[in-house]
This record gives C-alpha cells, sequence and structure tokens, in this order.
C-alpha cells in the first residue's frame, strides 16, 4: 500500500509538477487544470462524476478567431492508467468529450454545447461562458474495474483541437504558440 | 560458349540491380503523385481529406526532403565524378544543367504567375461592398428580429401587469387567456426560487419548461427585463423575455416566443453567411499561405522528382558513352582486350557493338604484330649472336651512310666503340675516330657499289691491315637501301706469312751461305800461312791486312748467319711458372747504371706468377736493353723503364709489360716494319732483336706492338696471356 502510494506521488510529480512538464506562467495563454475529484453520485447504480476546476486562458487570437466565426472545440480527457505505468505507456482505458465553443454574431451572444448530457447554453458576455466553462461539475466517467492489486490513478487533461480548426488554419495554428492551448495531465482526487 | 558465359552472369545482375531501382522509383513516384493528390484535394476543402491535412503535409515535407537528399546525394556523386574527370561525367553535367534550366525556367515561370494568380483570385472574393452588404443584412435581420422582440417584450410586461392585479389562484386561468390572446409562446410564472406557479403550453412546450439562468433571474431582480433571441438547437431558435412580477410575492413571467418562421429562416441563412464570409475574411491570409504552401510543395515535389528521375535516365543514357569513353581509354592505353557490354540496341548500343569488333581486329592486329616483333626480335638476336661470333667485323650503313650496326669484332678491329656511336654519319665517325680517317674515306667512296680491298691504318694498337668487302643493300623495289662493309683482320696473318718467309730466308741463309763460309776462312788462314814468309815485307803486310779482313768478314758472316738460324730455329720451349717481376730484375742486374743505361723496373704489387721459358725470356729483356742502348749514344740520361702490371681486357687477364726508352725513338716510316728482320734504325747489329723479341714473344701466346701513345722515345707493349690456375694455356685473343 505503502509502494502504491509512493508511484502515485511520483507519477503526480512528474506529470503535475514543473519539473515533470512544461508548464505556463500564469498570465501567459494556456489551460490549467487546479482541481478534479471523481464522487459517486447518491443513487446507487450509477456512473462515478467528474468535478472540475479550471483555470482557462483563451489567447487573443483564439478569441479573435472566435468572434470572426471560427468555432473552437476543447477536448477533455480522461485516462486511466497503472500507478506503476512508464509515461509513454498507454492507458487502461481513455474517455473524452468534446465542447463546442462558438460565437453567434446575429444573436450576439456566445454559446457552449457540452456533451454531458448534450447541452447548449447561450451566454452575453465572454466571461460567463469562461465562468461556466472553468466549474463543470457532474460529468458522467466510466472508470474501469481495478484488476489484481495494481492502483489505478485517473488523470485528466483538457486541450484546444487545432485538427479541428478549419483547414488553412491548421499549418499555421500547430506552428503558432497561441494556438498550443492546453493544460498538462491532472490526476483526479477520489472522493471515496 | 565458355567465352559467353560472363557476359550472361553480368547481364543476369544487372537486371537483380535495374528491377528494384526501376520499382523503387515507379513507387516512389506514384506514392508522391497519389500524395499530393490527397493534399491537393484536402485544400479544396474535402471534408473526409481535410481531417488529413496535416499528415499529408508531413508526408509530402517529408517526401520532398528525401528527395532533395537524394537529388543532393546524385549532385554530390556528379561533382565527385567530375572531380574525378571519370569519362562522361562532363556529358552528365550539361545534360543535367540542360534538363535544369529546361524543367526550373518553366516551372518557376508558372509557379510565380500561379500564385500571382491566387492571390488575386483570393482577394477578389472580399469586398468593402459585400463586407457592408453583409454587415447591413446582418444588422437588418437583427432589426427586424429586435422589432419582433420589443413587441413581445411589451406583450409581455402588460400580461405581467395583469397578473400583479389577481390573486395566485387566478394565475393559470389568465396565464391560459394571455397565451390564447397572443396565440403563441410558452408562458410560465415561477418563483425566484425556481418554483413554477403555473405555465401555459405550445409546440415550444416540453415536459419542464425550460427556466432561465439564475443570472437572468437576478438581472429582472434588479428592476431590468430580459428579452433574447436563442438557440437552443442548430437549426431552431426562440425569443426568451422574462419579467418581474411585482404582487404581494416577486414572480417572474417568462415567454418563449418562436421567432416568425420566415423571418427566423432569412435571418438564419444571413448569419450563416455572414459567419462564412466572415470566416473566409480571417482566413484570407491563412488561405493564401495554405495555398501557397500546397502549390509550393506540388511544385517542389514534382522538380525534385523530376531532377531525380533525371539523374536516373541521363545515368543511362550517359553510361554508354562512359563505357565507350573508358575503353577508349583503355585502348590508348593499350589494353585492347577491353569489351563493353552491349545493353541497348539503338544507335548507341551499335556504337558499342562497333567499338568492341574495333577493339578484337586491333587486338588479332596486335598479337599478329607482337608475333612478327618476337620473330623479328629471335632473328635479331640471332643474327647479333652469329655477328658477335664472327672475327670478322661487319658494318652496316643506311642509304645516307648512316652507320646502323657494327658487331663486337669490328670494334675490337678497328679498336673503336662504334655500337656507341649508331645513327652518326661517316663524317661523324671519322671526327669521333681520327685513326679510322682513312678506312672511312675509303668506305665512303665505295659503299654505293659492291667492293672488295685491302686497307691499312694505324690504331691505337699499332698498324693493322684489314681485307675489306662491300655490298650495296637493295629493298623490294630495288632502290639503295644501304650498304653493308665486311671487315677482317689480316695482320696476325701478313705477320705469319712474312714471318714464315723470312724464317725460309733465314734457313736457306744457314744453309747455303755458313757452308762456304769455313773453306773461305780456312783458305785465307792457308794463304797467309804459306804466302807470308815468302813475300817481301810490303807485301806480306798487304797479305796480312787481305787475309785478316777475309777472316774477320767471315767470322762477322758466321754471326749473322747464326743469328738468322736461331731465327729460324723452331722453339723447343721449356715453360716454368715463375714471377716474371723477379726474372727482369734479374737480367737488369747485369746492366748496372754506370752500363751505359739506367734500367728502372717498376711493378705492381701482388703480380701473379706466369708460366715462360725463363731462359727465351732472358732474352727478350736483353734484347730489350741492348736495343735501347744501341739506339741512342751514351750519356747519362739514357735510361730504359720496364713498367710491369696487371690488366683486363674483356674477360681475358693479361701481365703488360711497357718498354720505355727516351732514345730519338722509331721513325713513322719504319713503324710498320720494325718486327720484321733487318729493320733497323742502328747503324749495327743485325736487325733481329726485335724480330726475335716478337717471335719469342708470341710463342708465349703474347702479343707485342709499338706504344703510339708514348712519344719521348721508343715504347713497346708486351702482353703477356695469364694462365688458369688449372695451368691450361689460354689461346691469345688480344
Amino acid at each position: 500500500m505503502k509502494r502504491g502510494a509512493a508511484c502515485l506521488w511520483l507519477f503526480s510529480v512528474m506529470t503535475s509538477s514543473p519539473s515533470g512538464a512544461y508548464e505556463k506562467p500564469a498570465g501567459e495563454p494556456g489551460f490549467d487544470i487546479t482541481q478534479a475529484q471523481l464522487r459517486l453520485p447518491a443513487q446507487t447504480g450509477h456512473p462515478p462524476l467528474l468535478d472540475t476546476h479550471m483555470d482557462l486562458r483563451f489567447s487573443e487570437t483564439a478569441v479573435e478567431a472566435l468572434h470572426n466565426g471560427i468555432p473552437l472545440i476543447l477536448q477533455l480527457t480522461l485516462e486511466t492508467r497503472s500507478a506503476h505505468a512508464l509515461p509513454w505507456t498507454p492507458g487502461v482505458s481513455t474517455q473524452s468529450w468534446l465542447l463546442l465553443l462558438r460565437y453567434q454574431p446575429l444573436e450576439r451572444h456566445y454559446e457552449l454545447e457540452l456533451p454531458f448530457p448534450p447541452y447548449r447554453t447561450s451566454y452575453l458576455r465572454w466571461e460567463r461562458l469562461l465562468e461556466k466553462l472553468e466549474d463543470l461539475n457532474g460529468i458522467p466517467v466510466s472508470i474501469p474495474q481495478q484488476a489484481g492489486t495494481e492502483p489505478l490513478v485517473h488523470q485528466i487533461r483538457l486541450a484546444l483541437l487545432i485538427e479541428s480548426l478549419p483547414l488553412p488554419m491548421r499549418l499555421q495554428a500547430h506552428f503558432s504558440p497561441a494556438w498550443h492551448l492546453a493544460s498538462q495531465w491532472f490526476v483526479c482526487a477520489s472522493a471515496d | 560458349m565458355a567465352s559467353g558465359q560472363p557476359v550472361v552472369r553480368v547481364r543476369f545482375s544487372r537486371l537483380r540491380f535495374a528491377a528494384p531501382m526501376g520499382l523503387i522509383a515507379v513507387t516512389l513516384f506514384s506514392a508522391i503523385l497519389f500524395s499530393l493528390h490527397m493534399m491537393s484535394s484536402a485544400t479544396q476543402s474535402s471534408h473526409e481529406l481535410g481531417s488529413m491535412y496535416s499528415l499529408l503535409v508531413a508526408i509530402n515535407t517529408a517526401g520532398s526532403i528525401l528527395l532533395l537528399v537524394l537529388v543532393s546525394l546524385n549532385f554530390y556523386w556528379l561533382y565527385k565524378q567530375l572531380k574525378r574527370r571519370v569519362a562522361g561525367s562532363g556529358l552528365t553535367t550539361r545534360m543535367i544543367t540542360l534538363f535544369m534550366l529546361l524543367t526550373l525556367a518553366p516551372a518557376s515561370v508558372v509557379f510565380y504567375y500561379s500564385t500571382q494568380f491566387l492571390d488575386r483570385s483570393i482577394d477578389s472574393w472580399f469586398d468593402i461592398r459585400i463586407d457592408s452588404a453583409m454587415e447591413d443584412a446582418l444588422q437588418l435581420g437583427r432589426a427586424a428580429l429586435d422589432e419582433r422582440m420589443r413587441g413581445l417584450l411589451h406583450q409581455t410586461e402588460q400580461g405581467a401587469q395583469i397578473l400583479q392585479q389577481l390573486s395566485p389562484e387566478d394565475y393559470p386561468f389568465q396565464l391560459a387567456s394571455l397565451r390564447d390572446s397572443w396565440d403563441d409562446g410558452d408562458l410560465t410564472l415561477f418563483t425566484a426560487q425556481g418554483r413554477i406557479l403555473a405555465s401555459g403550453g405550445s409546440a415550444l412546450s416540453q415536459m419542464l419548461p425550460d427556466l432561465p439562468e439564475a443570472g437572468v433571474v437576478l438581472q429582472v431582480k434588479q428592476g431590468k427585463s430580459y428579452i433574447a433571441l436563442e438557440s437552443p438547437g442548430s437549426q431552431s431558435q426562440q425569443i426568451r423575455v422574462v419579467v418581474a412580477v411585482h404582487g404581494n410575492e416577486l414572480l417572474f413571467l417568462q415567454g418563449l416566443f418562436a421567432p416568425p418562421f420566415h423571418l427566423s429562416q432569412l435571418a438564419h441563412r444571413v448569419e450563416d453567411a455572414y459567419v462564412h464570409y466572415k470566416e473566409l475574411n480571417f482566413l484570407r491570409s491563412a488561405l493564401k499561405q495554405t495555398f501557397m504552401i500546397t502549390l509550393s510543395l506540388i511544385l517542389l515535389l514534382s522538380l525534385l522528382a523530376a531532377m531525380w528521375m533525371a539523374f536516373i535516365s541521363i545515368r543511362r543514357i550517359v553510361a554508354p558513352v562512359r563505357r565507350l569513353a573508358q575503353g577508349t581509354r583503355a585502348v590508348a592505353e593499350g589494353r585492347y582486350e577491353k569489351r563493353l557490354q552491349v545493353h541497348q540496341r539503338d544507335e548507341l548500343g551499335a556504337l558499342v557493338a562497333s567499338f568492341n569488333m574495333m577493339t578484337e581486329r586491333i587486338a588479332q592486329a596486335r598479337d599478329e604484330a607482337h608475333a612478327s616483333r618476337l620473330e623479328a626480335e629471335k632473328q635479331r638476336a640471332y643474327l647479333e649472336t652469329l655477328l658477335s661470333q664472327l672475327s670478322s667485323g661487319v658494318l652496316s650503313f643506311d642509304a645516307s651512310n648512316r652507320l646502323i650496326m657494327a658487331n663486337k669484332a669490328a670494334e675490337n678491329i678497328l679498336s673503336a666503340a662504334l655500337s656507341h656511336h649508331v645513327g652518326s654519319s661517316l663524317e661523324g665517325l671519322r671526327l669521333r675516330f681520327p685513326h679510322l680517317s682513312g678506312l672511312l674515306t675509303s668506305l665512303e667512296s665505295s659503299l654505293m657499289d659492291d667492293w672488295h680491298d685491302k686497307i691499312s691504318f694505324h690504331g691505337p694498337e699499332g698498324h693493322k691491315a684489314l681485307l675489306c668487302h662491300g655490298t650495296r643493300l637493295m629493298n623490294a623495289q630495288m632502290l639503295p637501301e644501304g650498304a653493308v662493309a665486311l671487315v677482317e683482320d689480316i695482320t696476325a696473318l701478313l705477320d705469319a706469312q712474312r714471318q714464315s718467309a723470312w724464317s725460309e730466308v733465314a734457313r736457306r741463309l744457314a744453309h747455303e751461305i755458313k757452308n762456304p763460309l769455313t773453306p773461305i776462312q780456312l783458305s785465307a788462314e792457308r794463304l797467309a800461312y804459306k804466302l807470308h814468309d815468302h813475300l817481301p815485307q810490303q807485301e806480306a803486310g798487304i797479305l796480312d791486312n787481305a787475309t785478316r779482313t777475309i777472316i774477320q768478314q767471315v767470322e762477322a758472316m758466321k754471326t749473322m748467319v747464326n743469328a738468322f738460324a736461331d731465327y729460324a730455329r723452331p722453339a723447343q720451349m721449356q715453360m716454368k711458372f715463375m714471377q716474371l717481376e723477379a726474372l727482369i730484375a734479374e737480367v737488369l742486374a747485369l746492366y748496372p747504371p754506370g752500363h751505359g743505361i739506367q734500367c728502372v723496373l717498376r711493378a705492381e704489387s701482388n703480380l701473379p706468377g706466369i708460366r715462360i721459358d725463363p731462359i727465351r725470356f732472358r732474352q727478350v729483356i736483353h734484347n730489350l736493353v741492348k736495343n735501347a742502348q744501341e739506339a741512342q749514344p751514351f750519356n747519362e740520361k739514357s735510361r730504359i723503364d720496364f713498367l710491369l702490371a696487371r690488366i683486363v681486357k674483356g674477360k681475358n687477364e693479361y701481365l703488360q709489360l711497357k718498354v720505355r726508352d727516351n732514345g730519338p725513338g722509331i721513325p713513322h716510316e719504319q713503324m710498320e716494319r720494325i718486327f720484321e728482320p733487318y729493320v733497323t734504325t742502328k747503324n749495327r747489329g743485325t736487325g733481329l732483336g726485335l724480330a726475335i723479341i716478337k717471335k719469342i714473344i708470341e710463342e708465349h701466346g703474347g702479343t707485342i706492338r709499338i706504344d703510339h701513345l708514348y712519344t719521348d722515345g721508343a715504347g713497346l707493349v708486351i702482353r703477356l696471356p695469364l694462365d688458369h690456375p688449372d695451368g691450361t694455356f689460354r689461346a691469345v685473343v688480344a
């Protein structure tokens, strides 16, 4: 048990600390996951729910593109992997959701389309949309059963999908830091 | 059959090598074309390929880099070939340069105008008027919707005022009444906590009314009604109105209205068009870049692929030329066995085949020439051996009287290293060898005809008599090609003949003259004895004088006849192995310095012994000293030097004795006959001294000649062959 906890700590350090990977400084465009928790719902038989709190800082380029009719698609990924697995080993299971952000010029509001469950909300102000997006709660997830004594860790990551951008923008986006909006992997806490 | 096997093997190996290269080239080219087509389709916003666009760009970029590396490697290979001056590299360079000029120039022009056209075409999509029209259309849509929304807000506010005056029990009826009167929309009355008090639905209604967010409620709470156009679905729109109902409790009336269908559709289309236009405008530069990148990649890939293929093709085209150049170089270096492989059936193939035929014939001719040359060499070597073994000298001259060949015997006979002056004219030989001047003059005047003559000359080794024969050489066209002269040294033959004659003379003299001398002498003595006492004193004196003179002269004649007898007597040699130096010193000891001439012996150290007859050789030394004494008047400076040394001539070794005095020397006119009997430069003597010396030396197998190089008196050179250690006597060559 102690060995599993040590591995978990080491993995967390490697994946979330600055020494493990590059983390953008605060203020610069980028995504940071500050909190993530998996909790069991009150009703039995329902899947676990994921609550996240994130700090999303979109680049001006991305917001400008949004205002010019380019929809932005974010991908939230939940990966379950063995605590002893090396960083390059594939996870046990991966689950992802696409979040769509769009600006409606006729209505002059922003739209957020969430897949859990399919839900579309309009916001007159960009800040309001961000507030909503930064606090995503109650996302139903499916978690594989633990096999043997191998401890499992669950980590999430949010990233802007460059490949979902219009084709002419993709090459430019691949080489521009303004479009490299992605968080580090963040290990979810379990509220047993 | 055996000679054909390697060719078959080489062809098989070439096929094995060529097939994968061709396959690789075709496969790579097809892959490039396919990838380019995919990328082109993706650029044209093909939905299926759009997601692969980045991958396709990466693949094509990798392909470009790969081709660039291949082309660079080919250029490097060409540079190395050029540096090493490999055959065909220059032609390959010229063809590659030409190909690059022919492809790059039009491709660059097309690329430039394509980019210009692309740039302007994309720019032409956008116009300030279209911008403003799109903005106006959107504003118009907004205005129409706003008008409708304002009406709905006003209508909902009126409904809220009505509800304010009612009790809660009447809310449902009033809501139904309002909805019926408005003929549209969903009305919901709810509390600040979200509790629904009454609701009246229509087509928009759901099981549970869609309540506004907390923010909206808060806004309305603050006294600001809420109205907004929402899009709950991708194709549907609704107008949400939320107003406050001020009663006993603050309530909220929400109305959800569908915008007029026609207006909604139009507004939606306008929005779509606006968004699309706005997106295009935003992506304008990115779009240009994308098209430019695609176009550049296509051009780059095409050019690089074409250049790579050009390298392969040109290399194959130039290969026969390169092989021909290599073959020509091999032929120039004399390697006629070089055969080129024929891979093509075109003109170049025919050229290579002709080259092979040519080299084969040259090789055949070379082999024949080589065989002929070998035969000629063999014949020449045989002739040279034959000529070198000849005792007669052979000289050959060309039509210009230039020396072509002289054998060893000719060099020995003429005492001239003629083989070192092959190619020299007669004039050149005359200048180089002055002692042959007379002989060469005779040759020059006689070479153009068949002739024979006796010629004598004085060489470094004394007087020689030659018997010469000349023959003119004619070629196949009977034109003069040169001449051959045969030279025979008959000096020894003439000497032998002369010596034989003199021996006969001496023998006859001894026989015919010596016999009457004794009776003459006895008769003279008897006359003197018988008559001396009977004659008066005066007549007796005369008789005495006469008989004494007769007796003296008879004695002199006896001495002379004895000398001739000795000369003519066959040699009875008593050979002993001894040191010649000691023998000479022993004889010279009999002539002390006060005796009339100073005799000096100088000999090399460590001289070998020699087999000689000591008695006869003592006579030689005595004769030499006496000859020198008699040749010059007595004075204190008279001297005779004996210089003894060991010399090597060819393969033979000799003891050489040089005898030199400081007398008047030998007159030139007597040099030829100085060794003949009765030839003398002195007033007294028999004239047999040198003849006897020569006879004894020759009996020892040696030679004697006048030393022409010595000019301070008379000089003689005597050479005696050294015996083999086993005692066999060596034949005299000198």
